[in-house]
């Protein structure tokens, strides 16, 4: 569905993306992890082809997103910091979407109007952030995007409102099987609802995956042996991470679970639980692997 | 797939409508009230005295003319609000990430834009038709007066939106946008300014002339010409052509311009570079100029440097938005090299300007003290020659071989510029259409010998003599003979008038080089011949034209002439009779004044004499050494039956030639 290869952009003399290459599939919730400055918000506006790449290419659907309205019809992006027409209310700006988006739907915002308590005729520029958020995403929505890409979409808002924010993509996502690119620098926000995960530091994606295949690939194990912890084990499996406390030992390895029992199993472990890692986990051991120091990369 | 086809959207044209009305109506109310609403208000018995006093054909424009001068204002305003989209990140990123191309955004503001402005004009237009068939003023104006009122308006103010569009490309800021757009459309002035005075600093003959009717056709002065009501077709045809090329400029740069350029002064990295050593540039030139206009010459290099580290480092300021700045003195200390190396070209006149003369071979015809502005008017054939008018050509083989001789002469000697020095200027047009004009400021003294022949011969006599031409004595309708103590005689009769310039001719084929070049002070009598004719029906003068010649002293063809006739009896009539005469000195040193009365007839008679015979003795006004007059200041009046009937005020004189009834 979107495909970015070779995608570098500069400011300047400082590179922000570096010959940076990301694949979201069709119907996937991809999250774009980074802290703040990697460059997410410069990759999504090349996304919503807002930017004009200097170099490589920014597709969907095979085509280029830049100057492309019949892609970008079918697409919509909600920046972190939003902009609207000063002396505009809601009812203004979906007369203007109605003639921008020809997919817009009038049922389902007037459907919608009883999920948001905004008053439609009030300017937008008057409402508070998280309501303004909210605009954006009514209308948003109600473009009937095949593709939305949301920039920090929770930033700023309160908790309820997060949750507000999050249902209504998640709603969105199973009804239509939209397309999402999301972005954070938390990737806890993300856990419950990404199905590819990519994160982006030093203008490039250092990683991507989809979840399934990370969660399926890497497995916080405790085991504890009656002797001491056999070195072998260390050879046969791909360990990223041992702590021992007292004969207890936690475990990080990569790997199949099932070659993972096999090997413990041999050596008879007192204890042998397999225990879910947290994405942000998964990805600390990840990046460890590849010699990335965490604390440099998601804060 | 007609979505894609077309330019045109809806939601996004309405959109900056929907925004921008208020400016729109505001413009609107504006025109109406200073224009519609005016004609209306006026008076029938005001309109009726306005018509016997002025050109009716001016009123209306003269009342348009504040809606005129709102040009200047009004599409600039409209088009910084119409492109603020492009200048903050926030606006930028909204628009762009919808579905339009570029093309389709820039149309659409344009489109728009074009609307809010000519909306207003339009409705102010139905509204002076509606004024000129209704209120009973249909003879103020025309109804072409109503549509080139709103086809200039239209016009010039739309070319004045789109330049500004163009400028807004290459800013990122709504206020930089602005003020760019009046320096773009000034700066044409400001090199041609800055060329004209550096090279007549630098460039030794260079002559100093503003040629202002080169810029006649840049947009803003068009639009102060809106009353003389000329505009051809093909200029409307240029500026139509002018909005679309600055629109077709604007989609180019847009294409390029990059959004994250949104709140820089400057977007274009090339453009940067432009702005900080042009900026340098001008600050270094006009604040040089605004000191030696003060200060001299002086202090040139100190003030150029100073002024340019100044503007380079504001401009540095403005690129950075910050006050680090400090650390590109590379790129000054680059300017300063370029810029020395330039003033070294000019100076060292590598293109050889100062010392080039042309062959007299190649010359076609010389005018001598003649402005680069009529020379061109004389040169086209649209000049309203006169026989009674001076005339400057030259086209006498040897007389221009003397001139290019003298031209040849100043440049060796390089006369100091004092004000002692007499002013020459020099245009050559050469066999091969060229124009080529030197001035300088010469010790005119010293090249008498040399100019000799041009000034001793025909031609030039001619040239500055009307009166010696072949004139047709019937032509001269009056001539008027006028002494130094203020009285005149004229005369109308046809053979005296012939006689006259008979005796004048004569005079000046006698007149020595010295004669001709230096400008002799003190004249004796002065004669002017007058071509006057007059309407017959309202006694206006239809034509005039006039030229002066002096008399200098009684040994003159001019003066026995007059004597022989008895004619300056009857300019002196006036002064028989005087039975007083008073006199005070005032001597500027003692601050002290003292009065004489002189009653005696002979004394009185003496002293009319005297008086009269002052300027007899020709004195030639020297450039280099202004005699210092006495500090006497004489006042004299004289009376007839105890009323001052004339006075002589401010008389000063040398010491040598004080009357003697004086000493």
């Amino acid at each position: 569905m979107i495909r970015v290869s070779n995608l570098t952009k500069r400011y300047g003399k400082s590179v922000v993306l570096d010959n940076l290459s990301m694949n979201v599939p069709k119907g996937a919730v991809y999250g774009l992890v980074g802290p703040n400055g990697a460059g997410k918000t410069t990759l999504l506006k090349h996304l919503s082809g807002v930017f004009m790449q200097e170099e490589g290419e920014c597709l969907i659907d095979g085509q280029n997103v830049y100057e492309n309205p019949q892609i970008k019809k079918r697409m919509i992006f909600i920046p972190d910091d939003l902009y609207f027409f000063q002396t505009f209310n809601t009812e203004d700006m979906v007369k203007l979407y109605k003639n921008v988006y020809p997919k817009f739907n009038m049922e389902r915002f007037l459907k919608l109007k009883e999920v948001f308590p905004i008053d439609t005729k009030k300017k937008i520029s008057k409402l508070s952030k998280g309501m303004q958020k909210q605009v954006a995403f009514w209308l948003g929505i109600c473009a009937m995007p095949d593709v939305l890409i949301l920039d920090e979409p929770v930033d700023g808002l309160d908790p309820v409102m997060r949750r507000k924010v999050w249902n209504l993509i998640v709603q969105d996502i199973t009804e239509r099987n939209t397309t999402v690119v999301v972005s954070s620098h938390n990737l806890r926000e993300l856990e419950d609802i990404c199905d590819h995960v990519g994160i982006l530091h030093g203008g490039k994606i250092i990683i991507e995956k989809a979840l399934d295949d990370v969660k399926s690939d890497i497995h916080k194990v405790q085991v504890a042996f009656r002797q001491e912890f056999p070195q072998e084990i260390s050879n046969e499996l791909k360990v990223l991470h041992h702590q021992s406390i007292g004969s207890v030992n936690m475990l990080i390895i990569k790997g199949e679970m099932e070659k993972i029992r096999e090997v413990m199993s041999k050596h008879d472990p007192l204890i042998f639980d397999i225990i879910p890692l947290s994405l942000e986990e998964v990805f600390i051991y990840e990046m460890g692997d590849k010699g990335y120091e965490i604390t440099n990369v998601i804060i | 797939m007609k979505s894609q086809t077309s330019l045109f959207n809806k939601g996004l044209f309405s959109s900056v409508i929907k925004r921008y009305w208020w400016i729109s109506f505001l413009y609107f109310a504006t025109q109406f009230v200073t224009l519609p609403m005016v004609l209306m208000l006026k008076k029938p018995d005001y309109i009726q005295q306005y018509s016997r006093n002025y050109d009716l054909s001016r009123a209306f424009s003269n009342t348009a003319m504040f809606t005129i001068a709102l040009l200047y204002i009004v599409p600039i305003f409209l088009a910084v609000f119409i492109m603020r989209y492009l200048q903050t990140t926030k606006s930028a990123t909204m628009i762009h990430s919808m579905p339009f191309t570029r093309g389709q955004i820039l149309f659409n503001m344009t489109l728009s834009g074009f609307l809010l402005f000519s909306a207003p004009i339009l409705l102010n237009a139905l509204a002076l038709l509606y004024v000129k068939n209704v209120s009973g003023l249909s003879f103020l104006f025309k109804q072409g007066d109503i549509l080139y009122w709103l086809g200039f308006s239209i016009l010039m103010g739309f070319l004045n939106y789109m330049i500004c569009v163009f400028v807004g490309m290459f800013s990122g800021s709504s206020v930089a946008q602005g003020i760019l757009t009046y320096i773009f459309n000034l700066l044409p002035f400001a090199f041609y300014l800055i060329y004209v005075y550096f090279c007549d600093y630098f460039l030794y003959g260079f002559e100093a002339y503003f040629d202002e009717s080169i810029f006649s056709w840049l947009p803003f002065v068009k639009i102060t010409e809106f009353y003389t009501g000329r505009f051809t077709w093909v200029e409307v045809t240029c500026y139509i052509l002018a909005i679309i090329v600055f629109y077709m400029l604007s989609y180019i740069a847009y294409k390029y311009r990059k959004l994250e350029w949104a709140q820089e002064i400057i977007t274009f990295p090339f453009m940067r570079q432009i702005f900080k050593y042009g900026f340098t540039f001008c600050v270094s030139t006009f604040g040089t100029m605004y000191i030696m206009e003060m200060k001299g010459d002086s202090y040139i290099w100190v003030s150029l440097i100073l002024w340019a580290l100044l503007g380079y480092v504001a401009a540095e300021m403005m690129l950075r938005k910050s006050f680090k700045v400090f650390d590109s003195y590379k790129g000054f200390l680059g300017y300063v090299l370029a810029m020395a190396l330039v003033v070294a070209f000019i100076e060292f006149d590598i293109i050889g300007f100062e010392k080039r003369v042309p062959k007299p071979d190649d010359v076609a015809r010389i005018y001598y003290n003649d402005s680069i502005y009529t020379v061109r008017i004389k040169e086209a054939g649209k000049y309203d020659y006169d026989i009674l008018d001076m005339e400057t050509k030259i086209e006498g083989r040897e007389n221009i071989e003397a001139i290019i001789n003298y031209h040849k002469e100043i440049i060796k000697n390089r006369d100091p510029e004092d004000e002692t020095t007499k002013h020459d200027t020099i245009i050559y047009i050469l066999k091969n259409g060229r124009m080529m004009a030197r001035s300088y400021r010469v010790d005119y003294e010293k090249y008498l010998e040399i100019i000799k022949p041009l000034l001793e011969s025909e031609e030039y006599k001619k040239n500055i003599y009307p009166v010696y031409r072949d004139i047709d004595p019937s032509y001269i309708t009056e001539i008027t003979l006028s002494l130094n103590d203020g009285s005149s005689y004229t005369l109308h009769n046809t053979t005296l008038i012939s006689e006259i310039i008979f005796a004048a001719k004569e005079q000046i084929a006698g007149y020595s080089y010295k004669d001709v070049g230096l400008n002799p002070s003190g004249n004796y009598i002065s004669v002017r011949f007058e071509h006057l004719k007059k309407d017959n029906k309202t006694g206006r003068i239809k034509e005039h034209r006039t030229t002066l010649m002096d008399v200098y002293s009684k040994s003159d063809p001019l003066y026995k002439y007059f004597e022989e006739k008895g004619l300056l009896e009857n300019v002196m009539q006036e002064l028989t009779g005087i039975d007083e005469i008073r006199y005070e000195i005032y001597n500027q040193v003692t601050n002290e004044t003292k009065e004489t009365v002189v009653k005696d007839k002979d004394e009185i008679e003496k002293i009319i004499k005297e008086i009269f015979d002052l300027h007899e003795n020709r004195v030639y006004y020297n450039y280099n050494n202004v005699k210092e007059p006495t500090n006497k200041r004489i006042y004299i009046t004289f009376r007839k039956g105890g009323k001052i009937i004339r006075d002589y005020t401010e008389y000063y004189f040398y010491e040598n030639e004080l009357p003697s009834f004086i000493k």
